[in-house]
């Protein structure tokens, strides 16, 4: 099976690409990514999703539509679009947000003839590995090939961002700002307008939380209550670690207009996380028209505002 | 105790009579109003969605004319925002300095309703258990009558020659059924019902144009969402058919009881799911099944109601859209919110009625 497969880098790409790309090139398929977002890419995308979808919805079709004309000899020969409607069952059923639920037939629905290779991850209803057995066999690969597949993807080494709240909470001189966001906003640097390097740029240290799934057990069973989103939780869980960390001056929280779950988790994080936290919170919503002078200007007043209230309280 | 819970269309008639019969006493906000949704709209998260920003003004209005305790919709796994009404509205209405005690009815919260109900009959499960049966009763008769009328005000309103006439009898027996309390005055009034619509003097000689109402189920239930567009469309000699209506949201939605309707909830979600393969909230899958039944079964066209942003209509358009060029059938899509005015909403649904009329004139010649 020598098929050339595509994935569009974006949305669910940025939690799960280690396993997808172990996966296919263990099946003896080429993988192509649809590379990074560029201005063309988010351009092409919103002009033909509603306009209301969040950014990285529109970013998607964009790089849909990136694949897609690259379709054809000696191109790709199908797209990788799935569908995400539950990940975990166990402790509680988490389910995904609708634009993943919905993804493939949005697609059909918004670009006509994709070739869309398609799978479903429901873990209510079937196991992973059932799942990409499927997939496996869709693709005319044998079933022992295709566990062997399964399983190097399943031990794949995942990647992680230095999450660690750092240790020392002394060091007075540099500000630690800790970011929150979905991964699929915080990973790709067109969206999130570079924010990493703007805060290294002025000075700053950047905490990232972790793109893993490992539920953080001891702090979710005594404070927050979950929600029955899994993307959201990770957030709803790095924003209380953070929240209760001394050594974090700031936290930025990035997210795109017209996500629906993030009015939900930050109005949690505001009313049921923060306590007695001062740990001082900045929400930046983004769409494709953001620009970037706005935006370093806030973020620059944000620092301004932290070193102001650092200097102070060094002085008492 | 003193009950208060939101509004959806005449959602409240039902559930006063189930609470009522149970011994609670139940105090609700006025109809949804402007006032309601600048108050809701005032204390709600910016970018959440419509129906939370109303329901949150009904909370307040509740609160405000004396209600102790209140019953949020809650539980269950939700990917749509809905599942979280209850939890953010109650922070919200705590931070704001009320205190009152909080009901989340859902399939998780039965044994603390059950128990709520047992204190408030004087500890006695015989005396519970016979008020649940009789107020569920009630409330099943109450619901299916509402239904009646609205089906059949919704029915003779275009066909009518004074459609005004049929507004004022829907709203009239309405408030009978609401002061009713006993289910052989309810068997009583479902006659005269059908003898008053009947009565009425209808037989206007133009055509009438058909449109199924799909969407949100809050902005599609609501009339002060939608411009109370069923009656305002009635007298322009337009039939509009809902998807669902207070009755069908509350019996075979929530409570998941099938009625013998002309598209069950099943078949529905069965005929869409080729094209959107999961519900993932907010009725989208229903509503797209209820697309493909209309444009199998002649209806002129279709209008299809959301909230801004809601998140599953929102990712479901591209296949209403899709599906609407592949029935050929006229589709027009509103997103609602707490900016929107019945002006704007009625000229553009005018120029989309002339474009069904001039279209129907072109089928017949």
């Amino acid at each position: 099976m020598s098929a050339v497969i595509g994935i569009p880098q974006a949305l669910a790409f940025y939690y799960c690409h280690t396993m997808w790309r172990t996966f296919f090139s263990e099946l003896g398929c080429q993988v192509i990514t649809s590379g990074m977002t560029d201005r063309s890419i988010i351009q092409n995308g919103a002009a033909f999703v509603p306009n209301e979808a969040c950014l990285p919805l529109k970013c998607y079709a964009g790089h849909v539509m990136k694949l897609c004309e690259q379709h054809g000899t000696p191109g790709i020969d199908l797209i990788f679009i799935p569908r995400l409607v539950c990940m975990q069952t166990k402790p509680a059923v988490k389910l995904c947000c609708p634009k993943f639920i919905g993804l493939p037939d949005m697609i059909r629905g918004l670009i006509s003839d994709v070739p869309m290779l398609s799978l479903d991850i429901d873990l209510r209803l079937r196991s992973q590995e059932v799942a990409f057995l499927d997939l496996a066999g869709r693709l005319g690969c044998s079933s022992h090939l295709a566990r062997c597949a399964y399983d190097a993807a399943e031990n794949a080494p995942r990647e992680h961002s230095d999450d660690a709240v750092p240790e020392n909470a002394h060091s007075t001189e540099q500000i630690r700002i800790a970011l929150l966001g979905h991964r699929y906003l915080l990973d790709d640097a067109y969206l999130c307008l570079n924010i990493k390097k703007r805060l290294c740029a002025a000075g700053c240290q950047v905490v990232d939380h972790a793109p893993d799934h490992s539920p953080l057990t001891n702090i979710s069973q005594t404070r927050v209550q979950p929600t029955s989103w899994l993307f959201e939780d990770e957030i709803l869980f790095a924003a209380f670690r953070y929240l209760h960390a001394d050594s974090i001056d700031g936290i930025i929280y990035l997210l795109s207009f017209g996500c629906g779950a993030g009015s939900i988790t930050s109005e949690i994080i505001e009313h049921e996380l923060r306590d007695s936290s001062h740990v001082p919170i900045l929400r930046i919503i983004i769409d494709e028209h953001t620009a970037e002078a706005g935006f370093q200007t806030r973020l620059e007043s944000f620092i301004d505002m932290i070193r102001i209230k650092k200097k102070q309280s060094s002085i008492e | 105790m003193k009950v208060g819970f939101q509004h959806m269309g005449n959602l409240s008639i039902t559930l006063r009579a189930l609470l009522e019969s149970l011994g609670c006493e139940v105090v609700l906000a006025p109809r949804p109003n402007k006032h309601t949704a600048t108050i809701g709209t005032r204390h709600a998260p910016e970018m959440v969605c419509l129906p939370f920003k109303i329901t949150l003004g009904d909370m307040f209005g509740c609160l405000e004319n004396g209600a102790d305790t209140l019953a949020f919709i809650g539980g269950g796994d939700w990917s749509c925002r809905f599942g979280y009404y209850g939890r953010i509205q109650c922070s919200i209405l705590s931070g704001c300095g009320f205190q009152f005690r909080k009901i989340f009815v859902g399939p998780r919260d039965v044994k603390s309703i059950a128990s709520t109900i047992h204190k408030l009959n004087n500890m006695s499960w015989t005396m519970s258990i016979k008020n649940a049966l009789r107020g569920a009763a009630i409330a099943y008769h109450k619901s299916k009558l509402v239904e009646l009328i609205e089906t059949l005000a919704r029915q003779t309103r275009p066909i009518a020659h004074n459609p005004a006439m049929v507004s004022k009898l829907e709203h009239d027996f309405l408030m009978d059924i609401d002061r009713s309390t006993r289910i052989s005055t309810l068997i009583a009034l479902k006659r005269r019902v059908r003898n008053a619509f009947n009565d009425i003097q209808t037989g206007r000689k133009e055509k009438i144009l058909r449109i199924m109402l799909v969407g949100e189920s809050y902005c599609v239930v609501e009339p002060f969402v939608n411009f109370s567009i069923i009656e305002q469309l009635g007298n322009r000699q337009v039939y509009v058919e809902p998807f669902l209506t207070a009755h069908r949201w509350l019996f075979s939605h929530l409570l998941r009881k099938e009625e013998n309707t002309y598209l069950s909830k099943k078949h529905a979600q069965k005929m869409a799911q080729p094209v959107w393969r999961y519900g993932t909230g907010g009725e989208d899958q229903v509503s797209i099944g209820h697309l493909m039944y209309a444009a199998e079964h002649d209806y002129d066209g279709i209008i299809h109601l959301m909230p801004f942003g809601c998140m599953p209509e929102t990712a479901a358009l591209p296949v209403f859209e899709r599906l609407s060029k592949y029935y050929h059938i006229p589709f027009l899509n509103f997103s609602l919110d707490e900016h929107s005015g019945p002006e704007g909403f009625y000229t553009r649904i005018e120029a989309f009625l002339d474009c069904l009329r001039l279209r129907s004139d072109e089928h017949v010649a």
